[in-house]
């Protein structure tokens, strides 16, 4: 019986997994589909719903017409899926041709080292990869030969269109109500703030029960205080960095201030990050700190803005990456079309799509309107900064394979004042140190 | 018996308790049918079932309910066809060495999930049941056997012997006699197992979680789960959400109630 | 093997499955019933085949290689280097690995303390002659072990929100002091998780016991009565010692659930703020699935299979060897 209710849904996945006999028997060759051939090039990727999962089912849809013969199979994950079964899946015989691995330990650093990934530095040059994406960008997808260090060596990934600086949002209305001015610095921000908390506006809406939302405020602190340079310097372990060395004592003395001074609201524990999400949307906050892609209705959108905190040099400096890299599996027979895929999805046509459906490109894309969303506009200026100053800093809890954690737990006692700023670094450092060995 | 002030405290206590239980529980409906909450006062001004149906295609919890079912009713049917034959011979069959055996299956009763959850995600993943329903139900089969053979083999022990020994001695008439006579007797132990186990591959939730990377075949419970972390202030939609994952058990729970808590309450007499 | 030990492990200590309902209850009442053979025939181990390859290859195999894993340093791929203990000594010596265990000390008061306590009390009152309307009771209170873990968090949640119905009712009734951030606090949020799990447990702790008030002979209860007893004596004289069976089952099951708490946890604070909701088996879940040390959770899950073996003997042995003496 219960195999029987099994042999169906086993039956679809194999038919739908294996391309057609023909094309299996020809398999082997890595060229390009010869006329009448049938290939099905298989892809993995973590965004099974919204409009990210809308962009890859049409960019796939554009990708086969132009190469008749092709089939794109997709498979679409969930985020901790992916990044707690990609290693497995990238080792399987039957895995994806194309997969997605996150940038740091836990995806592409752990992928290369175990030697799962097609090295892509030909197609790179051949396609010009490193002139059509800043060097900051493509660097989060590369790994030394040793595989023990991060952001030099080998690329190993493809960025794809798919991109967005981290940011804060603001309400235009109750911005100019105080007759403030969008802040650029870490002083503006806080005057900002301090004025609003004397007239009894929540300064900056933050809800930490889920724990992940205070890497933004963290991190954009940091960019005020820190150069990019050493910021990136430190995630790819140049220079034997230490948590201290990077001003991370001060950036989170400046969030801990916040959180005494009333900056966050009551209770910022207890609220999860939509619920924060919510609040700023409705009205009730000044700032929300979070990364591009949240919206509310039109009208709320409309009286919304984004902005970064510039680096200490005056420069737009802002935590950037691409929203999905993708890179080519070992076990893929098809490693040159896999190859013009990952082209295709990283290049203009892909970028139309993306500006399209609302979604920030990590390449300026021409001839294409933005649309009449004034958020969405708003975010695409801020990318384009970001661009024009080469100021993307990897993330700093791309570090470590457990960082994100650490950093969250601790972002929360340092919030509620159970830590002080010089605990909060020394938690950071020992989790650093003993991934590190250092 | 009972004085009246006795009997009156009686109903005060557990009218207290069970307002305990209800006043949460039918708040979740009135959220779910209520436009206006925001984390803050609820107001019934207006009730209404438009979340019911925004839930439902926000959340593809169409899709999750499916799966929850076919993991539900593939792990019912496996437990059953697997432990009513075992629980048979336990029960009425002399089996050297059948005392250890059984005490092996027990102690299966006794092995926590989380023992056994991350050599099951390996092995699983080797043997492809990760990629189909196959693993879900496999894991909750496995996990569900022990109490299922323990518990038909209590019932058969009850089966009168010369129900037993009306039948002849070779085992194809005891398998004759197996599913003809004994199991439609044992129509209600069976049903308590069935919807026990139903109920726990249903509300299951860390199995599913590291078991079905799939987005397409999640069940309901993971559904909702990433559904209150997507729209987590939509309290509303988030209510409405889990009344629909709760409602077909809640309305299992109230037609079967009566068979269910007596099979249970019956059954536990023997300890 | 003592002929005995077999029936004193499936009457008492029963079924642990997660969250589970249904304890050491077997239907109906055992009629010594074994037809005699002549000989030892196959077909019984026919019978019982198909489970034991189900039960061995799903459950036992994961089961052995889980220990295995857990004295190496695997980290999930390729090779699994031999290390020995180390993975069970960090258990001790790790600070949140510690204050998981730590943790798990006050979910045993929430998870199963509270839910007999209670139980207990509500059973007794169920299950009193000359009462009606019982069923209604019954059916409610044992309502919230029907729901998906899931549920009860969206229940809770909305409940014990910053500015949510509790709060506000506290304000509304003059107690606005005692308003709290229920669920993001360093201080209470454990206490507040361990009471919804109470809040879960309770209904299961209460038809169990109702099941043994219902076998308790009512000649016991006609005879305290006639002695003059008082309700609450006849608790203690007789309703109480003739529920040590059922104690056993609901002690035994609901702290093994403490041990592997996970769902609730998980879906509300994931085991903050800070570390102060961590459990074993978050523990374990983040070991295995975020930091890639798959030997680590795998010793965890080790330790937390010996710990219910423990548990379960122990309780075992207390109530049966006192029923025995």
């Amino acid at each position: 019986m219960k195999h029987r209710r099994h042999v169906l849904p086993l039956a679809v996945v194999a038919t739908l997994a294996l391309p057609p006999a023909g094309a299996m028997a020809q398999g082997s060759s890595r060229h390009l589909p010869a006329q009448g051939q049938h290939i099905t090039l298989t892809e993995l990727d973590w965004n099974p719903t919204g409009p990210d999962s809308t962009f890859f089912n049409e960019v796939n849809k554009a990708f086969e017409q132009q190469h008749p013969g092709v089939t794109v199979q997709r498979t679409a994950i969930s985020f901790n899926a992916d990044v707690s079964t990609i290693r497995l899946r990238a080792a399987s015989p039957s895995a994806p041709c194309i997969i997605g691995a996150n940038e740091g330990w836990s995806g592409v650093g752990a992928l290369a080292k175990d030697n799962l990934l097609v090295p892509l530095n030909k197609y790179a040059q051949q396609y010009h990869w490193f002139t059509r994406y800043p060097t900051a960008v493509l660097a989060q997808q590369m790994v030394s030969a040793n595989g023990k260090e991060l952001g030099t060596g080998t690329l190993y990934e493809m960025a794809t269109v798919l991109a967005g600086p981290q940011s804060i949002y603001y309400n235009k209305q109750l911005l100019s109500q105080l007759h403030l001015a969008v802040p650029s610095t870490l002083a503006q921000l806080e005057h900002d703030m301090a004025v609003a908390k004397a007239h009894g506006i929540v300064p900056m809406e933050l809800g930490l029960q889920d724990q992940v939302q205070i890497t933004v405020p963290l991190y954009q602190v940091l960019d005020a205080v820190t150069p990019a340079k050493q910021l990136s310097n430190f995630v790819y372990g140049i220079g034997k960095p230490t948590v201290a060395s990077i001003g991370m004592t001060k950036a989170a003395g400046v969030i801990q201030t916040w959180a005494k001074d009333g900056y966050f609201p009551k209770d910022e524990l207890g609220i999860s990050s939509s619920q924060a999400q919510n609040n700023f949307f409705a009205g009730q906050g000044l700032f929300f700190p979070a990364w591009p892609g949240y919206s509310g209705t039109a009208a709320q959108d409309a009286r919304t803005g984004v902005f970064a905190l510039d680096g200490p040099n005056g420069r737009a400096e802002d935590q950037d990456n691409s929203n999905q890299p993708l890179g080519i599996t070992r076990s893929c027979k098809y490693v040159s079309l896999a190859a013009q895929y990952l082209n295709y999805v990283s290049g203009p046509a892909a970028g139309r799509v993306a500006v399209h459906l609302g979604l920030v490109p990590q390449i300026s894309v021409q001839g294409s309107s933005a649309g009449g969303d004034l958020l969405f506009r708003s975010e695409l200026g801020l990318a384009n900064r970001v661009a024009a100053s080469n100021g993307y800093v990897p993330y700093f809890d791309l570090s470590t394979l457990t960082m994100l954690t650490t950093l969250e737990r601790a972002g929360q006692s340092l919030v509620a004042g159970r830590m002080t700023p010089q605990a909060f670094t020394a938690a950071l450092q020992s989790d650093y140190s003993a991934f590190h060995g250092s | 018996m009972l004085s009246r002030f006795e009997r009156m405290t009686n109903y005060a206590v557990l009218t207290v308790c069970a307002v305990t239980v209800l006043v949460p529980v039918v708040l979740l409906v009135f959220l779910a049918m209520g436009p206006t909450y925001g984390g803050g006062i609820v107001e019934f001004s207006s009730l209404h079932l438009g979340n019911f149906v925004r839930a439902w295609n926000a959340g593809d919890l169409g899709t999750g309910l499916l799966n929850s079912a076919i993991y539900s009713v593939c792990t019912v049917m496996a437990t059953a066809l697997l432990a009513i034959p075992a629980g048979y011979a336990f029960g009425t069959m002399r089996m050297r060495g059948g005392q250890v055996l059984f005490v092996v299956l027990l102690v299966g009763m006794m092995v926590p999930v989380t023992a056994v959850i991350v050599p099951m995600y390996y092995d699983f993943l080797s043997w492809h049941l990760l990629g189909n329903y196959g693993g879900l139900v496999a894991a909750n089969t496995a996990l569900s056997v022990s109490f299922g053979v323990f518990w038909m083999r209590s019932f058969f022990r009850t089966v009168p012997s010369p129900v037993l020994e009306s039948a002849t001695v070779d085992g194809a008439t005891r398998w004759g006699t197996l599913w003809r006579v004994c199991v439609p007797m044992g129509r209600p132990a069976v049903t308590v197992m069935g919807l026990l186990v139903f109920m726990w591959t249903w509300n299951g939730y860390l199995l599913p979680l590291v078991l079905v990377p799939s987005s397409a075949m999640q069940p309901g419970a993971l559904m909702l789960g990433n559904f209150q972390q997507r729209y987590g202030t939509e309290y509303s939609l988030m209510a409405a959400g889990a009344v629909i994952l709760a409602l077909p058990i809640v309305v299992g729970y109230v037609v079967f109630q009566r068979r269910l808590i007596a099979g249970i309450l019956s059954g536990a007499v023997k300890g | 093997m003592p002929s005995t030990a077999p029936d004193v492990l499936l009457t008492d200590a029963g079924l642990v499955r997660p969250a589970s309902v249904a304890a050491g209850i077997a239907p109906g009442p055992a009629v010594a019933s074994r037809p005699r053979r002549r000989k030892t025939d196959l077909w019984p181990y026919l019978y019982v085949l198909p489970v034991l390859a189900v039960f061995g290859v799903f459950l036992l195999v994961p089961l052995v290689q889980g220990i295995w894993y857990s004295f190496t340093s695997w980290d999930g791929i390729g090779p699994a280097p031999w290390a020995g203990l180390s993975n069970y000594i960090s258990i001790w010596t790790n600070p949140v690995m510690r204050e998981g265990l730590a943790n798990t000390g006050v979910l045993v008061l929430f998870y199963a303390g509270a839910p007999i306590v209670a139980g207990l009390f509500t059973a007794a009152l169920i299950g009193r002659r000359g009462m009606r309307g019982m069923g209604f009771y019954r059916t409610v209170l044992f309502l919230p072990q029907v729901l998906s873990s899931v549920v009860v968090i969206v229940i809770w949640r909305l409940l014990l929100a910053p500015a949510g119905p509790v709060n506000q009712s506290l304000g509304a009734m003059g107690l606005g002091f005692l308003r709290a951030d229920w669920l993001g606090s360093f201080s209470i949020t454990l206490d507040v998780l361990g009471l919804i799990g109470s809040w879960v447990a309770f209904g299961f702790c209460m038809l169990l016991f109702l099941a043994g008030i219902q076998a308790i002979p009512t000649e016991l209860y006609d005879a305290a009565k006639v002695d003059g007893a008082s309700p609450v004596r006849e608790f203690f004289a007789v309703t109480l010692p003739g529920l040590r069976g059922q104690m056993a089952v609901a002690m035994t099951l609901s702290v093994i659930g403490a041990f592997q708490a996970f769902d609730i946890i998980w879906l509300v604070t994931q085991g903050g703020p800070g570390t102060s909701s961590v459990t074993p088996a978050i523990n374990l879940y983040n070991d295995a699935f975020v930091s890639q040390n798959v030997g680590a959770a795998a010793a965890m899950g080790v330790v937390m299979l010996g710990a219910s073996l423990v548990v379960t003997l122990v309780i075992v042995r207390l109530v049966e060897g006192r029923r025995n003496a």
